[in-house]
């Protein structure tokens, strides 16, 4: 494997020298690679420098994926243990990234990251990281608390 | 060169077209419609319930995409929650409702389906299409098409088609367990088709039949103690994962009993008898009629 080296340069300005078989885990940059073998550098606009690096940081480990399973479950170790450092905002931020680079692994990681993170939220919660507006009347969002009261611990559920 | 531009933008959230999902307050992330749907699935269905009351948006991208989710109990998986075909004479169609589907044919159903026999699939029109079985194992997907010959001394002919192969042939298989007409109601567990059937003598009981989509090998299931089991007086569900099937009680003919395999290579099964307060209903003709996804 050839060990050229390409840059990859952030929304924010910060580049990233990294090999290319690093940098073709991104498909975006795998496309652009077949299309003209020349370039090494490669503006990506829609990422900031800090969340490219986390991305970058994910490709670097998950370059040689191994088949025994020996090392599929060291890789599911530290995918884990990657996954635990971010917050939400993080992880949204993450997801959008591994869309836009489009690197498959990390998007199918993260989305169950955040899935497992937000299972337990509550609609308020849900509202505030999402920024979604409540677009029910008082009566209508009662209504529907009534039907999945189910969904919801005794601590959330509306008095009468 | 630039990179192409995707239909979203970290930076700007007034950009993207899709995102739907968007907060009016800035420095909230505008996460696009399809990875939030990605999100959705993979949530269990006690907090879909609760985020229906986030607003009138989330319930109908919760409702309209049709989010299949995990059990609250279960792993997450491959496994379609209902599958289903369609034949006449000209052609087969399967329909799934799948968490991953091979792809979306019709959009507004999210349904998968896929032509599978009619001209130019290799399935000869001199066999006479007894019944058809949809099997699965993790995302993979047969139909298993059980034929006969017109000629009626000849015997049951096997062909397994997998669903979203590009060459859409069917495999020929040997049954190996002898002519047997296949009843309605089968189930899928583990990617085994359990079904029931009858051999080809009236009067001799129904017998039940597994074929594993895997080895493509067909066997005779033991039923509980050898009892005979005739096919309208008992259903087969999928029973928390186990094949199970419910039928009348022997004794006190009001009460179900549902025999549960416990271990599918032993054949062992147990007993759960419920109470059941039939007498209330007309039990000239009871068909144990049930459901389970």
């Amino acid at each position: 494997m050839s060990s050229n080296k390409i840059v990859l340069t952030s929304s924010d300005g910060e580049s990233f020298e990294v090999e290319e078989v690093v940098a073709r885990k991104l498909q975006i940059v795998g496309h652009m690679l077949e299309d003209d073998c020349v370039i090494n550098e490669i503006p990506l606009q829609n990422v900031t420098g800090d969340i490219l690096s986390m991305v970058i940081e994910y490709c670097k480990t998950h370059v040689d994926e191994e088949e025994s399973e020996e090392a599929q479950t060291k890789l599911k170790t530290w995918d884990e243990e990657f996954m635990k450092k971010f917050d939400i905002k993080t992880l949204l931020q993450i997801i959008l990234a591994a869309n836009y680079l489009n690197v498959k692994g990390l998007l199918d990681l993260v989305s169950q990251t955040i899935a497992d993170t937000i299972k337990d939220y509550t609609p308020e919660q849900i509202r505030e990281v999402f920024g979604v507006e409540n677009d029910y009347t008082e009566e209508e969002e009662a209504e529907v608390r009534k039907e999945n009261a189910w969904a919801f611990d005794e601590a959330d559920t509306p008095k009468p | 060169m630039k990179p192409s531009q995707r239909p979203h933008n970290l930076l700007d959230i007034t950009a993207s077209p899709a995102g739907i999902m968007a907060g009016k307050r800035s420095c909230n992330i505008n996460i696009p419609l399809d990875l939030m749907v990605e999100i959705l699935k993979k949530l269990p269905a006690k907090s879909l319930a609760r985020f229906q009351c986030v607003s009138k948006q989330w319930t109908s991208i919760i409702v309209i995409n049709s989010i299949v989710t995990r059990s609250l109990t279960q792993p997450p998986s491959c496994d379609p929650h209902f599958i289903f075909s369609h034949s006449n004479s000209q052609f087969s169609f399967v329909f799934s409702h799948v968490h991953e589907p091979h792809q979306i044919t019709n959009q507004e159903q999210q349904l998968y389906h896929e032509k599978i026999c009619g001209k130019g699939y290799g399935i000869e029109t001199r066999f006479q299409y007894l019944r058809g079985l949809v099997g699965f194992w993790r995302s993979t997907y047969w139909y298993v098409c059980l034929a006969k010959q017109i000629d009626p001394s000849k015997n049951l002919s096997c062909r397994v088609f997998t669903l979203g192969d590009p060459k859409k042939k069917w495999m020929r298989i040997q049954c190996g367990i002898g002519s047997h007409f296949p009843l309605d109601n089968a189930v899928c567990i583990n990617g085994a088709i359990y079904y029931k059937a009858t051999k080809m003598k009236p009067n001799e009981g129904s017998v039940l039949v597994s074929f594993d989509v895997r080895s493509e090998k067909f066997n005779h299931v033991q039923t509980p103690n050898n009892m005979t089991i005739y096919r309208r007086d008992y259903t087969l569900i999928n029973y928390q994962g186990k094949l199970a099937f419910i039928c009348r009680n022997k004794m006190i003919n009001e009460d179900a009993d549902m025999w549960v395999m416990e271990d599918a290579e032993k054949q062992e099964w147990s007993k759960i008898t419920f109470f059941w307060h039939a007498s209330r209903y007309n039990k000239s003709d009871q068909n144990w009629g049930c459901y389970s996804s």
